[in-house]
């Protein structure tokens, strides 16, 4: 709508100096603070000194700068030179840090790597970064010590979003010394972090962990992600029920193992109430009474990941199709939330499906379930196709959901994820 | 019924709530009460902008007014989006002059969405330009040293998706 509005309204007239001379600064701030396109951004900040500030604020305002062994060089350089003039280094917003080698590796495999860019080495001098909200650190390895953890209190305490991807620590120790590092944390992502040793203990189906210190007190989150080993998973949530975390109101787990999936439905049982999003990552191995939503009563928006593993060379779960909804009818069984608005039910079937295999799936299992009185109020229920199936995923819908069970044809809804970037 | 008086010292009568789109105009009617009968100079808008003004504020009488605390997040995305409704971009379709005046009237009267609706049109005429281009629109005169053009040149690479 915006480029027809521009084909009969061009601004191609200069202004007259008059009126130039009372346009404010602020004025032109707020003109770049309304722009999208980080080429036009590009393009204001080069315009004078009065407009860089204003563009180079929007655009690393949401633009994710990475850092790793290949730039860190560049990139310290520049924090120097943020010391006597203006750079992007005050502005950046979101920062990725990926930590390139450990000094635990170069001593296993031989002489130093020259692009090693271990944390305990480079993250004292990353100062200056006093936008930084979002922080992603990948790749840490259990040598790190004390100077990485202080680093991390010193420059970055401000940060609100924290992720943590692929990190190997010793011990739950380094995990906690990490997390406690941000005081304002309220939304924390940790994806493939394994601990060196957990010892722990098993009475009546509950772990007990051994650790070296008294637990600290977890940080007041409001979103929480969770894509973790079975242990580290049960340590977590036994830390977060423990201190009665109830500050959580998005919460994304896998259910990957009965013991973590006892866990975090501890938790639920306990917390569940303040939950407003839940998303279920994936459930493989989940037992059909494992899993129970209805202490989630608070429930507005409710993500669960069906993995289908047909013809698979790896996998032989010996579930029949017709039976592979069996434990996501279970789960949505159990949803007790009256306010619950939208269920969204990702598909992802490993390798290429026909319609036959499709059609296959139990949708009048999944239609009786979504006629319960528990899903009342819901206003979407959307089902989400690979995108390339789609198309043929729509024609099974038609079939066997709008044709066969018309009333649910205002409720559900078909979508597709893993669109192809738009190239721009 | 409320007075207001342009810079050209011409007077306008409008409801209330028409007025009260502008947080200026709500603050001093607040200040000076009820029943006052006094007209509301505005000393820095005149009668041809003032009248445009009203006839966005009159369109968009009764919508819920942004919060002064509005969360800066939201903020941020509102600002971001560059729709424009249809009514707005048909009202805002305007020359050059009358486009800034109307900004300049909506910033002195504190009516963010005609601020926004303003500063969204600019800056989407604005993509596509070259900075050369940009200074010329505005009379802006360039600053930068070529070294400094340079430096914030590779700055601007950092921005690059990866």
């Amino acid at each position: 709508m915006a480029n027809d509005f521009l084909k009969v309204y061009p601004l191609t007239k200069a202004l007259s100096q008059e009126l130039s001379d009372s346009i404010p600064i602020e004025i032109y701030e707020y003109i770049i603070a309304h722009m999208d396109s980080t080429s036009a951004l590009k393009n204001c900040s080069l315009t004078c000194r009065a407009w860089l500030q204003a563009s180079w604020k929007n655009i690393f305002s949401r633009r994710r700068i990475v850092v790793d062994c290949n730039n860190c060089e560049a990139f310290l350089q520049l924090i120097e030179l943020d010391r006597h003039s203006v750079t992007i280094i005050r502005f950046i917003r979101s920062l990725h840090i990926e930590q390139g080698d450990s000094r635990l590796l170069f001593r296993s495999t031989g002489p130093r790597n020259p692009k090693t860019f271990q944390f305990d080495d480079f993250l004292p001098r990353f100062v200056g970064l006093v936008s930084v909200k979002t922080l992603r650190l990948g790749w840490i390895r259990r040598d790190i010590g004390p100077t990485m953890i202080t680093s991390l209190r010193t420059n970055f305490g401000q940060v609100t979003v924290l992720e943590l991807n692929s990190v190997v620590l010793v011990s739950t120790d380094q995990l906690l010394d990490i997390l406690i590092s941000f005081p304002s944390l309220t939304n924390l992502t940790l994806v493939g972090v394994a601990f060196s040793s957990l010892s722990y203990s098993v009475h009546e189906g509950e772990q007990t962990f051994f650790v070296e210190r008294t637990l600290p007190v977890p940080p007041k989150l409001n979103e929480l992600s969770c894509n973790l080993p079975r242990d580290e998973t049960v340590f977590i949530f036994s830390w977060l029920t423990a201190h009665g975390v109830s500050s959580i109101q998005r919460l994304n787990v896998t259910l990957i193992h009965e013991s973590s999936n006892a866990a975090i439905s501890r938790y639920l049982r306990k917390f569940g109430s303040t939950l407003e999003e839940l998303t279920i990552g994936s459930f493989v191995s989940i037992s059909p009474e494992a899993f129970d939503l209805s202490p989630c009563t608070k429930l507005s928006m409710l993500v669960i990941s069906v993995q289908f593993r047909f013809r698979s060379s790896a996998f032989d779960l010996e579930v029949p199709p017709s039976d592979l909804f069996v434990p996501l009818f279970s789960m949505l069984q159990t949803v007790s939330a009256e306010r619950l608005r939208e269920v969204k039910i990702f598909l992802r079937p490993n390798g290429d499906l026909t319609e036959e295999d499709y059609n296959h799936l139990d949708w009048n299992g999944l239609a009786f379930v979504i006629k319960q009185l528990q899903f009342t109020n819901l206003s979407r229920f959307r089902l989400i196709a690979p995108y390339k199936h789609v198309e043929l995923f729509k024609r099974v819908i038609k079939k066997q959901i709008w044709e066969e069970h018309p009333l649910l044809a205002s409720v559900v809804r078909v979508g597709a994820w893993g669109r192809p970037k738009r190239i721009q | 019924m409320i007075v207001l008086k342009t810079s050209d010292n011409e007077t306008f009568t409008v409801e209330r709530d028409v007025a009260e789109r502008s947080v200026l105009i709500k603050n001093m009617l607040d200040d000076i009460g009820e029943n006052s009968e006094q007209a509301i100079p505005l000393p820095n808008v005149n009668s041809s902008v003032l009248k445009k003004v009203l006839e966005y504020c009159e369109h968009h009488r009764g919508e819920p007014l942004p919060a002064a605390d509005a969360d800066t997040s939201q903020d941020d995305t509102r600002k971001r989006t560059t729709d424009i409704s249809e009514w707005d971009q048909k009202f805002i379709t305007v020359d050059q002059e009358m486009l800034f005046e109307i900004i300049l009237a909506a910033n002195y009267l504190d009516i963010k969405s005609l601020l926004d609706v303003g500063c969204k049109t600019v800056a989407n005429m604005i993509k596509g330009k070259t900075p050369e281009e940009i200074r010329k629109l505005f009379n802006i005169v360039n600053d930068f040293t070529p070294e400094e053009e340079a430096q914030i040149k590779k700055e601007n690479e950092w921005a690059e998706d990866r």
